[in-house]
């Protein structure tokens, strides 16, 4: 293998990886503050590429359309999930939560479906970011290295959040003990509304970010769903850090499986997760 | 010494919960274990049992070193235990608690061939008798009120046919009537089996109507552990209650 | 009162011995999904409702069932009736490779590893052309000729789930589905009563595979060929669907809801392509509104039933 080829390869599981880290991101804070495993996030994601796609397409010639339309799609599918987060309060047993996301699965696939038929749409990349920077003789996608660069800076500004700002710590009091968060006067389901529609926001955001390197269509949901749990499951269920390692590796392994066996890369990330289930099965950094 | 307690130090972070504890206990032994809340007693129950590994000391019982053993291991070793907290199997019934902890104790919880509500049926009554539960056998455990369960909870704890019998306040939430009761079963076990007993009492007349030895932990150490006078003599054990009458 | 249980149950055994006569073969087909239905979502809720356990990828021995009968009978040649058990023990073994990793983990962790492995099967079954025939599958497995006929599967069928049935029954019913139950109940509890829950979770895990392994293996005798839609995400959420619609606390729950899933999916199939749709919308209102399903609900109103008649006397 040439270095070329290492580092294109490189790039590309990297980027692949830190895709599923924006939408882990979401997963991470959902399920810290709120102990609910929302399997429909995926779901989430895919809406954003698309809510994201038809904004986009009626913004067309607007300057900075691209932009405006990821931060309007991401507003979107946060106040999908902030419905969905509402349907989901009664619901006392993770059991029952749980399978109430995964009904949700069906049904956002099937709506997206039924409005924006079978087909697939292409999202060109946005000026400025088409091109390709040359490294040391080698060239790699701006784009690429673009989504890199934002799903860390998502990844900062969201530690950030939990833990310089007031609202973070309140956030953060309130994985801890919610009755004493109560107490002191904050309205819990406000809070936890909040909590749901910035974690929607993130996988919203990412499905229209990642959309130009792909094509947008159903079943990206599909795709997302097994790549992005494993994630949060070798990081620890929970745990901002250990979904980013997570996801590097997953993202590698992934990339430069493909180069061995093309069908099944799969399969090499199946390895992975066996091994470090097997040394440990609270995950990397996952609390035991 | 059928049990072995030795320089067992269990923190959770900066709190030093259980501190170079140290005491041994003898094959038929009813030993009480006090002291103020927050002194450690029920977390050194759970590592007794499994449930944490102490960073230091040791766990010996019957002359084997079972400190870092999980939980179900210890159990089989025939340590059992009545939680503090209720804790029964809510969606079977009283009847079915009981076997199933008695399949458990007999080994035959890998039989898929027998049908088990008429298996043991002597036996799980002769228990349920015991704690006084024989008239509710087909309620489901969850819909009991809660000194029953208690009561369940300690039948559980005999079903599983232990040598030695760790009680987390047994007596808690109970009327003096029945605290009584359960007190007289508890010594009625531990004469007449031979079971040896230690158990966590907050009510004093409880512990020195009937514990022979008491063990006092305060602040995660080991203030004394002598026989009811001594302690109740003691200085140390008088300030730790801060002036409590003994 | 007691005396109406041996007399339905006759008159079960003697319905269920006319249907070829009363009904046309594409309601015997339909009759023959449901019970292989039943066999699966009871297998699934050996983990769900006995064990507290929620598998999302138990389609996975399902097909593993279905593709290594179909495999052995046309690959290796072997006759359907050495077939069918050896295809249980494969399907057993695969059930054990994957149980080991999955009970190691947290309750959450291992709904979505089940779910991981069940997907890798599917990648597999999709992929591995040479052996497994990829996306087309295995075709023309033909079953011997006493039950090619639509009366004759009807009746093996009905026998071979009859018999599950019941083997899931009695092993819920013995020691070992005590501890199952007070593994669902209470953890902490059990491993202080000697109960090793992660080796049970294993064990379990292994009986509910071989189970819907063999629903899978009346699967591909029924439908003479298997494709990797017989695995994988969609189908694993069949017994989901099934067992949480007709109840999870209920021994006939799953079977309820294996009934309502099968014809309620002809029904609708007919009238618009959205099902997933609906079963979805179905799923989210049951869990809202009706979280024992309809068998629960069934044993709640004779519970109540019941209790207003002793009032009465």
């Amino acid at each position: 293998m040439t270095f070329v080829t290492f580092l294109n390869q490189f790039i590309s599981g990297a980027t692949y990886g830190l895709v599923l880290f924006m939408v882990a991101l979401g997963l991470a804070l959902i399920f810290g503050v709120m102990s609910i495993v929302n399997l429909a996030h995926p779901s989430l994601y895919m809406l954003g590429a698309f809510f994201g796609y038809f904004i986009w397409f009626s913004l067309k010639g607007y300057y900075l359309s691209f932009w405006l339309s990821v931060i309007l799609a991401g507003l979107a599918v946060a106040c999908a999930g902030i419905i969905l987060e509402f349907f989901l309060r009664p619901l006392r047993e993770h059991t029952e939560q749980i399978l109430f996301t995964y009904a949700f699965i069906y049904i956002i696939a099937d709506l997206v479906k039924m409005f924006w038929g079978g087909r697939y749409y292409t999202l060109p990349r946005p000026p400025g970011l088409d091109g390709s920077v040359t490294v040391g003789g080698i060239i790699l996608p701006t784009y690429n290295l673009f989504i890199i660069g934002v799903s860390l800076l998502m990844g900062a500004l969201l530690w950030l959040l939990l833990s310089k700002t007031k609202l973070g710590k309140i956030i953060r009091a309130a994985v801890f003990d919610r009755e004493m968060v109560a107490m002191l006067g904050i309205r819990l389901p406000w809070l936890f509304a909040l909590v749901f529609g910035i974690g929607a926001f993130v996988a919203g955001a990412a499905g229209l970010l990642a959309a130009p390197m792909g094509s947008i269509a159903v079943g990206m949901d599909a795709e997302m769903i097994v790549p992005v749990f494993v994630v949060c499951i070798i990081g620890g269920m929970g745990s901002f850090s250990g979904a980013l390692i997570a996801s590097l590796i997953i993202g590698e392994v992934y990339a430069f499986g493909i180069l061995v066996l093309p069908q099944m890369a799969m399969a090499f990330m199946f390895v992975v997760v066996v091994v470090i289930l097997i040394i440990r099965p609270q995950g990397i950094l996952g609390r035991s | 010494m059928i049990l072995q307690v030795d320089g067992l130090t269990k923190s959770f972070g900066a709190l030093r919960a259980v501190d170079n504890v140290s005491f041994g206990i003898e094959q038929g032994d009813l030993v009480a274990l006090i002291g103020p809340n927050g002194a450690g007693k029920t977390t050194l129950f759970n590592v007794i049992i499994g449930f944490l590994t102490p960073e230091a000391g040791k766990v010996i019982f019957k002359g084997e070193d079972v400190t870092s053993l999980p939980p179900h291991r210890i159990a089989r070793k025939r340590i059992g235990v009545a939680f503090q907290i209720t804790n029964i199997f809510p969606r079977l019934t009283v009847f079915q608690n009981i076997q199933a902890a008695l399949f458990a104790s007999r080994g035959k919880t890998k039989n898929m061939y027998s049908l088990a509500p008429k298996m043991m049926k002597d036996d799980t009554n002769e228990i349920l008798a015991a704690v006084r539960l024989s008239e509710m056998t087909q309620t489901p455990a969850d819909s009991l009120p809660q000194p029953d369960k208690k009561r369940l909870e300690l039948g559980i704890a005999l079903a599983s046919r232990p040598e030695l019998l760790l009680l987390d306040e047994p007596t808690s939430g109970q009327s003096a009537e029945e605290t009584f009761s359960t007190m007289e079963l508890v010594k009625k076990i531990n004469e007449e089996q031979g079971l040896t007993i230690l158990f966590i009492e907050h009510k004093m007349p409880v512990v020195f109507g009937i514990a022979r030895r008491i063990i006092v932990m305060h602040h995660g150490s080991v203030i004394a552990d002598a026989e009811p006078e001594s302690v109740r003599e003691s200085k140390e054990v008088q300030e730790a209650y801060l002036g409590e009458k003994v | 009162m007691r005396s109406w249980k041996p007399w339905t149950l006759l008159a079960g055994v003697i319905l269920a011995a006319i249907m070829p006569h009363l009904l046309s073969r594409y309601y015997i087909h339909l009759l023959d999904l449901f019970l292989i239905g039943s066999l699966f979502a009871l297998s699934f809720n050996i983990l769900l409702g006995s064990t507290g356990l929620l598998s999302f990828g138990h389609s996975a021995y399902f097909g593993v069932g279905a593709y290594s009968a179909a495999l052995l009978m046309q690959k290796v040649g072997l006759h359907y009736f050495i077939a069918i058990p050896l295809s249980l023990a494969i399907t057993g073994v695969i059930a054990a490779v994957i149980g080991y990793f999955c009970s190691r983990v947290v309750a959450m962790s291992f709904a979505i590893l089940t779910l991981a492995f069940g997907e890798l099967l599917f990648v597999i079954a999709s992929k591995w052309y040479t052996f497994t025939g990829g996306d087309d599958g295995i075709q023309s497995v033909f079953p011997p000729s006493v039950i090619a006929s639509s009366a004759g599967f009807y009746y093996f069928t009905v026998i071979v789930v009859a018999l599950g049935t019941l083997a899931i029954w009695w092993i819920l019913n013995s020691p070992f589905g005590y501890t199952l139950q007070c593994i669902r109940d209470n953890r902490q509890r059990s491993e202080s009563i000697g109960i090793n829950v992660r080796r049970y979770q294993w064990m379990v895990f292994i009986v509910s595979g071989v189970f819907a392994g063999l629903a899978g293996c009346l699967f591909v005798t029924l439908n003479w060929s298997v494709a990797p839609t017989d695995l994988g995400f969609v189908k694993g959420g069949e017994p989901i669907v099934m067992t949480i619609v007709g109840g999870q606390h209920v021994f006939g729950g799953p079977i309820i809801g294996a009934a309502i899933f099968t014809f309620f999916q002809f029904f609708v199939g007919q009238i618009t392509i959205y099902w997933a749709l609906v079963i979805g919308i179905v799923l989210a209102l049951v869990i809202r509104f009706l979280p024992g399903g309809i068998g629960g609900f069934i044993q709640q109103r004779l519970a109540a039933l019941h209790q207003a008649q002793q009032s009465r006397v």
